[in-house]
């Protein structure tokens, strides 16, 4: 090692209390004794606001965070996806889940043997009609059932892929206080100034609203706030989608009661000009609108929201370079896709998991920054491009909801749409952050049918085949009679 | 959809192909004439190949032992590579993973720190391919492992032309047609610019919908006809012919290849059942022709069996592999040196993607460039991986003090110095090459990690020391109680059986 070459042996987090633990206690967790970790915590109210998290994020694991200890907070509730509500006109009904891969027959995937079932007898509008009896999770969400996802890879209960919704204070504070005491030191305050080193632009010390000042040799901000005191940490390399999504307002509010006993998932309401999300929690709901600030007048927005609403700008988009010189940004920091899908807690606990396997070990950081910088890339583009798929394919015909559907989108995201329509392949890159089996249901239900059936499922007898897809149909039909309504399973 | 395929040249890649469609396309009214000449010689490339392969066979539900049987196969865990970083050097390439999870870090920043101030053992102790190849042992891996010390894959190392005859019989058996002839003119439509037919010496004429072009290195479809274009990486590759060389086996044969560093390329051992392949790769600059052939032939462990044959070769790729309604499977595609077994690897991907991708007779321009682009990937991340092995040499010999210098992708740079600092391992999903493989060659030719992921610090020296034995221990008592190689290849019903030995 370079003697030039300083050892990192202290590093400082910043930023708002929701987006610090998840980072902040993944760090303390694994850190060896002789790195300290310094939490600058800023612990002002933020916005009302729920999270949804696969029970199979892999930083939940790593934590040793499971359903038992979700259950002990207030709030949790365990559900299978979300559902999209009025995307493809107003009374259009979709659910999004999670979910394993459904198993080909014969090397042919099942929608790819439906789809020539549906054109064989000229009724291609039938393909998603025919292929609905083997999306499992799906069902079972909308008929209000629930269970944990089986180990056995027999079992039909393997294809789910369960969430937890939960109050994003309440996974606050179980994240804090999974960190063992005198792992870290915990500072309440907020970044003021910054010391630049003059000689390699990075950060020398940052000086709080406390009279305190942190030196570190590495800092995270993963609220903005350290990034917004430096010049040299703009959104200058940002990819904005807010051409692509025209949602410019975003109002949060708690709602009082539990919707009905079936619908204890996550509804994502589409109406003309905006968006409204809506998280069932055990003890409430969190309501989150986002809408077009063009579109409603003034006292029509304070219907929308709420009077007693907490209302932001949203700016959709997400900077290329988050890790420069010994500052790293993550989360609000680096990006923002909003509350849909919970993008923002899921882009948050990808990059906490990149950031622990790439921890910096000497001043000069720059390959770990690179190689962050890197996998960051990758999950924001994943994310995004899984994010404006129901955009790009909704059918509403109402603002600002059919200008979306003429826009644009990423050339990676096109690639998949104009494989599926043209031929029912599924396209993957490297880094795939969602099951393969949710971006066909997703295609598939928003009404991509595609022209042409894969000449590799002509080779299949349909005979023989309509009894294969009745035993894996009647499995799970099986399988969901058997499954738990979800109230039977909130504690 | 296309009902006409021609498949333009046999061997090892036409038969392949020719195997696959006839598999996956069977219940179609498509037609499959491959087209070949018993006067052009085949290259036979790759002897060795990887454990895709096994996925590809099993895609044509092809018996492995009765495969073995037929084509002289013997078992390959890996590539054993000797001389590559100083002389004296050696390691193995293996299909297994190294170690298991021990803490957050990946396992080989473990190894990397108990290396640096104790005696950690040679990494490929941590790995159960290595050892078993080692000790010339070999089992069936379980099929649900429950410990990764009992994960890994295994290959074959084959007589090409027994495996290209025997998929011919499989082939020919689900409907190909074989025509004998050569290819003398090719006719294409005059607006499109798609092949129509082609017509043989004889006169014969064969049209068809969609063109494999399978004839080996001149591309007669794919260059030739439709003049493509090449992208050369001799400056990346520079080797550029070798000589092949079977000899008597003299000693039991391990299950793996064997990749000898030599002054101005290195030399391959492929042990079969019945001989032993053996070639020496070169670049004609730095040796002549004579001094290759005298490496090779000086150097064979046993009596040679043939004459040496002389290959000349161009390490790239065509600009597109797909061009119009030609499709370029096997060295009319491209060719990257046989040093990691990809040649008949970057066949079978070329067939999987066709399939993936498989068109109607416009050849929609959506499936064309995505295969272009699945294939570059492809050639791409192989190309990396094979440049490693000469960057990351220390031996004196002119050649090698001019491939550590040699102008290299920024890929591969990047991917070094990630490395070198960090310990850091590239990791994709879309590629042969995956960390257990990077792995290998990094340390295996001396290149250790300046640092390593500071979380491994939290754990305790003793508990990591402990680990670390057991791990070794696990893997030799695993190694211990599997048959030795040619003991299992007997007992699995695979000893090779002549070359008509047990054809239908």
């Amino acid at each position: 090692m370079s003697g030039l070459e300083r050892r990192v042996r202290r590093i400082a987090i910043f930023g708002k209390s929701h987006e610090l633990w998840p980072v902040a206690a993944l760090l303390a967790k694994d850190l060896p004794a002789d790195i300290e970790l310094i939490v600058v915590e800023d612990g002002r109210p933020v916005d009302p606001a729920a999270v949804t998290i696969r029970l199979d994020d892999i930083s939940l694991a790593r934590l040793g965070i499971g359903p038992d200890q979700l259950k002990m907070t207030d709030s949790a509730i365990f559900s299978l996806g979300v559902e999209l509500r009025g995307w493809q006109g107003d009374d259009s009904r979709f659910f999004l889940t999670g979910s394993g891969n459904l198993p080909p027959i014969l090397d042919i995937p099942i929608h790819q043997i439906m789809l020539r079932a549906a054109l064989a007898y000229d009724q291609p509008d039938r393909f998603a009609y025919l292929y609905q009896p083997f999306r499992l999770p799906a069902r079972a969400m909308e008929a209000g059932r629930f269970a944990f996802q089986s180990t056995d890879p027999r079992s039909p209960l393997s294809m789910l892929r369960p969430t937890v919704q939960i109050d994003r204070a309440d996974y606050t504070s179980l994240l804090r206080n999974s960190v063992t005491s005198g792992k870290s030191e915990i500072v309440e305050a907020r970044p003021k100034a910054i010391e630049m080193s003059a000689a390699d632009q990075s950060i020398d010390r940052i000086a709080l609203d406390s009279g305190q000042a942190i030196e570190a040799d590495f800092y995270i901000d993963v609220s903005g706030a350290v990034a917004s005191l430096t010049n040299g940490f703009s959104r200058s390399d940002g990819h904005s989608l807010a051409e692509t999504i025209p949602f410019d307002r975003i109002s949060s509010a708690r709602g009082s009661k539990l919707l009905s006993g079936t619908e204890r998932h996550v509804v994502a309401q589409a109406f003309k000009g905006g968006l409204t999300i809506t998280t069932p929690l055990r003890n409430g709901s969190i309501v989150r609108h986002l809408y077009a600030s063009s579109l409603p007048g003034g006292e029509e927005e304070r219907v929308l929201a709420g009077a007693d609403a907490n209302v932001a700008p949203s700016e959709p988009g997400f900077v290329r370079q988050p890790w420069t010189g010994n500052l790293v940004r993550l989360g609000g920091a680096s990006a923002s896709f909003g509350p849909f899908l919970s993008a923002d807690m899921m882009l948050l606990q990808h990059q906490a998991m990149i950031l622990a396997d790439h921890l910096p070990t000497r001043s000069n950081m720059s390959v770990e920054a690179r190689e962050y910088n890197r996998r960051h890339l990758i999950v924001a583009e994943q994310l995004r491009d899984f994010v404006l798929l129901p955009f790009a394919l909704n059918r509403r015909n109402d603002a600002p909801w059919c200008r979306i559907q003429e826009e644009k989108m990423p050339e990676s995201l096109i690639r998949k749409i104009d494989q599926f329509r043209s031929r029912g392949r599924l396209v993957t890159y490297d880094g795939e952050m969602f099951d393969e089996q949710s971006w066909i249901d997703l295609m598939i239900g928003f009404g991509l049918i595609p022209d042409r059936i894969d000449p590799i499922a002509l080779s299949l007898d349909l005979t023989d085949m309509a009894r294969r897809l009745k035993n894996l149909s009647r499995a799970f039909d099986q399988a969901l009679a058997a499954m738990p309504s979800n109230e039977d399973v909130e504690p | 959809m296309v009902r006409e395929i021609v498949i333009v040249g046999g061997g090892t890649a036409g038969w392949m192909t020719a195997a696959a469609l006839s598999r996956k396309l069977a219940g179609t009214r498509a037609t499959i004439k491959l087209v070949e000449s018993a006067e052009i010689g085949t290259v036979g490339v790759g002897e060795a190949t990887l454990p895709q392969i096994r996925d590809f066979n099993r895609m044509l539900d092809i018996d492995e032992a009765e495969l073995m049987a037929r084509t002289s196969a013997t078992i390959k865990l890996g590539i054993e590579f000797r001389d590559w970083g100083r002389t004296g050097d050696q390691y193995i390439h293996p299909f297994g993973v190294y170690g298991e999870t021990i803490g957050p870090a990946g396992f080989h920043h473990y190894w990397i720190k108990e290396n640096a101030t104790a005696d950690a053992g040679d990494f490929g102790r941590y790995c159960l391919a290595i050892s078993a190849a080692r000790k010339q042992h070999f089992d069936l891996p379980p099929d649900n492992p429950t410990s990764p010390l009992q994960a890994y894959s295994y290959a074959f190392q084959f007589d090409a032309s027994l495996y290209a005859a025997f998929l011919a019989d499989y082939a020919k058996k689900r409907g190909v047609e074989r025509i004998e002839g050569k290819v003398v003119t090719v006719q294409t439509d005059g607006e499109s610019g798609f092949i129509q037919s082609v017509t043989l010496e004889s006169g014969q004429l064969i049209p068809g919908e969609l063109f494999i072009d399978c004839s080996g290195f001149r591309g007669l479809l794919i260059e030739q006809e439709m003049e493509t274009g090449f992208d050369d990486w001799s400056d990346y590759l520079p080797c550029n012919r070798a000589f092949a060389i079977p000899c008597k086996i003299v000693d039991p044969v391990g299950p793996y290849t064997r990749s000898t560093a030599r002054a101005a390329g290195w030399q391959w051992r492929i042990p079969l059942q019945h001989r032993i392949g053996n070639g020496l790769v070169y670049c004609n600059r730095y040796t002549s022709d004579q001094d290759a052939v005298d490496m090779l032939t000086t150097s064979l462990e046993g009596e040679a069996i043939a004459e040496p044959k002389q290959l000349f070769f161009k390490t790239g790729k065509r600009k597109k592999l797909w061009n119009r309604n030609c499709v370029a499977i096997g060295l009319s595609g491209g060719f990257l040196e046989p040093l990691e077994s990809t040649s008949i690897d970057l066949i079978q991907s070329g067939i999987l993607s066709l399939i993936a991708l498989f068109p109607e007779k416009r050849c929609a321009s959506s499936d064309v460039d995505e295969y272009n682009r699945l294939m570059d990937l492809e050639f791409d991340r192989v190309r990396d991986f094979l440049m490693l092995h000469y960057v990351l040499n220390e031996r004196e010999e002119p050649f090698w003090r001019d491939m550590r210098n040699i102008a290299r992708p920024d890929s591969l740079s990047e991917k070094i110095e990630a490395f070198k600092r960090r310990a850091i391992v590239p990791q994709y999903d879309h590629g042969l090459f995956q960390p257990a493989s990077w792995l290998s060659v990094f340390i295996g030719q001396n290149l250790l990690p300046e640092t390593y992921d500071p979380r491994v610090d939290a754990m305790s020296d003793d508990d990591l020391t402990g680990h670390l034995a057991r791990i070794r221990s696990a893997v030799e008592s695993n190694v211990g109680r599997m048959p030795e190689h040619l003991a299992f290849i007997r007992k699995y019903r695979a000893s090779f059986a002549g070359a008509q030995g047990g054809q239908a």
